[in-house]
């Protein structure tokens, strides 16, 4: 953790000056912090400032709206005294254009500030939910790790990893560890005119150590065209998803209802969902989202002290809810209640980097 | 030339499309059996849990009675039910049976609040829990199922070809407001 940086050093500064470098100060803080404390004693920093937190108009700003008045006012007088209205256009447009280019300046700052604002609330809601970045030693070739799963192969190549987390779930019947991620893949298509081209796609998912079904994968029928597929008891689910069994049998037994009936309820809100058993006992369930590590953030920056409250309250994320609620209720509906095993060995499996 | 074609098309094409439609309504009849199979197989999964309830029943002494009544009525109704014809009639016995058990159960339970804590005792809560979620479900698509069928036989021209070959009559969906009540049957759990 940086110290924090003494207010003298701007006191020679003007308001905006100061308030950028403070700004800086606080990005880099927040770069390096480890708990929501840290967070807090970086957002500390505005304390001195007066409130609400905001850039003050700078001379550059009103020159250009006094610009934009001054034109505004030749049209006008132009009007008046020639009855025309061909140069008083002339003006009119400059005058716009004056307007635009002092609230684009404006927006700048403001943008600034609602961005670090919304950089250290992610960070919080990760703190809370105990998400910490995966090493590169726990897993130094992600690329390779992830290509044990077929969920990409309609992707050409991961073009950007955003997020790799690891984190832990305690639920009534189950905890586990997963690991979280959020990624760009790339993909080759022809356009009408033939030409080839790529197009990037986001895709976030979880991967957690599943023993209770292997080598099975339930995917939207989208993604598996024309391919051999199970079929369950239920027409809604059949005409949603694509099943691939290894085993039959223990695809039936499996796909119990209650576990159907989940999956369709996760397809009815998520685009393009996947959740695919391999072999090694783990699961990949992935889907096309962005939105998986969003929060609904009240304050900002602009208000330090309700920002630093609510930085130090727990902050929800709705749609890492429910995708961690599902994958709970699929172990639940899996297990065997008589068997104590079952209900722990799915919590230690990445201690031991059996995923690989 | 072109009027032999029609005379011979025509009708080839209204028979093909005839064959799909017929076809449809026998796979989504299939459906509607497979679909209620798996609710019966489900309720027959009851028939596991039975003999552990049996051995639990022993242990709530002036319950004991009526709890081995209960038990004997669902055995009973799980007996009567038929994996291979649709009967929502009985599948309305078998949960009002479950039902009444289950509230019997719960009460017994709550007199021996000492037993109720025991490994055995929540295991098996658990598993029936479970198993009531899975029976609801798989009514829940039994239901949407039927849905799917009545459907495919009722509208234009389905309805045509069904009176002419298939002639399927229309499935009651189930309802049991008793046994829904019973559905989603929650583990309570000492706080």
């Amino acid at each position: 953790m940086k110290s924090v940086p003494n207010s003298r050093k701007f006191s020679g500064l003007g308001h905006n000056a100061r308030l950028e470098r403070l700004l800086d100060n606080i990005e880099g803080l927040v770069a390096v912090a480890q708990s929501d404390t840290d967070l807090v004693n970086a957002i500390s920093l505005l304390d001195p400032l007066p409130k609400p937190v905001r850039f003050k108009a700078n001379t550059h700003k009103k020159n250009i709206l006094f610009g934009a008045y001054f034109f505004l006012f030749c049209g006008a007088v132009n009007i008046l005294l020639t009855q025309t209205i061909d140069f008083s256009l002339f003006l009119f447009g400059t005058a716009g254009l004056f307007y635009i280019g002092s609230s684009m300046m404006h927006a700048e700052e403001t943008d600034q500030l609602i961005h670090l604002s919304e950089q250290i609330h992610q960070r919080s809601r990760l703190f809370d939910y105990g998400l910490e970045p995966v090493k590169h030693s726990e897993l130094p070739d992600f690329k390779g790790f992830y290509r044990q799963f077929h969920t990409f192969e309609h992707g050409s190549y991961i073009s950007k990893v955003h997020h790799l987390l690891s984190g832990h779930y305690q639920g009534t019947d189950h905890s586990f560890t997963y690991r979280y991620f959020h990624i760009t893949y790339t993909k080759a298509g022809r356009s009408k005119d033939a030409e080839t081209h790529v197009r990037p796609h986001g895709r976030c998912g979880f991967i957690v150590p599943f023993s209770l079904v292997k080598n099975l994968r339930i995917s939207d029928h989208a993604l598996k065209f024309f391919k051999p597929t199970w079929n369950s008891g239920s027409n809604q689910f059949n005409i949603r998803f694509a099943v691939e069994a290894s085993d039959d049998l223990a695809t039936a037994k499996f796909l119990k209802p209650a576990l159907l009936r989940e999956i369709e309820a996760a397809g009815a809100v998520l685009s393009y969902i996947d959740l695919e058993f391999n072999a090694a006992g783990d699961l990949c369930f992935s889907f096309d989202d962005t939105t998986t590590l969003n929060g609904m953030r009240r304050t900002g920056l602009h208000d330090p002290a309700a920002f630093k409250e609510e930085i130090l309250a727990h902050n929800n994320m709705s749609n890492m809810d429910a995708a961690l609620e599902f994958l709970h209720r699929l172990m639940k509906y899996s297990d065997n209640n008589f068997d104590q095993n079952t209900n722990t060995q799915s919590a230690t499996k990445f201690k031991t980097g059996s995923t690989a | 030339m072109e009027t032999i074609y029609l005379i011979i098309g025509i009708p080839v094409v209204l028979i093909v499309a005839g064959i799909m439609i017929n076809n449809g309504i026998i796979s989504r009849r299939n459906m509607v059996v497979r679909s209620w199979a798996d609710v019966i197989t489900y309720e027959r999964q009851k028939n596991e849990t039975l003999p552990q309830l049996e051995k639990t029943a022993k242990e709530y002494k002036e319950h004991e009675a009526s709890l081995l009544a209960d038990i004997t009525a669902l055995r009973s109704a799980l007996s009567k039910a038929s994996t291979s014809s649709v009967n929502t009639d009985d599948l309305a016995v078998i949960e009002a049976a479950t039902s009444k058990l289950m509230s019997g159960f719960n009460i017994a339970v709550e007199a021996y609040p000492d037993l109720k804590m025991g490994d055995v005792t929540m295991s098996l809560m658990r598993e029936i829990s479970e198993l009531q979620d899975n029976i609801a479900a798989a009514i829940s698509i039994f239901n949407s199922n039927i849905e799917r069928f009545n459907s495919g036989i009722q509208v234009f021209p389905n309805s045509f070809v069904n009176n002419l070959a298939a002639k399927e009559k229309p499935y009651k969906p189930f309802e049991n407001k008793e046994a829904a009540d019973s559905i989603g049957f929650s583990l309570q759990r000492e706080s």
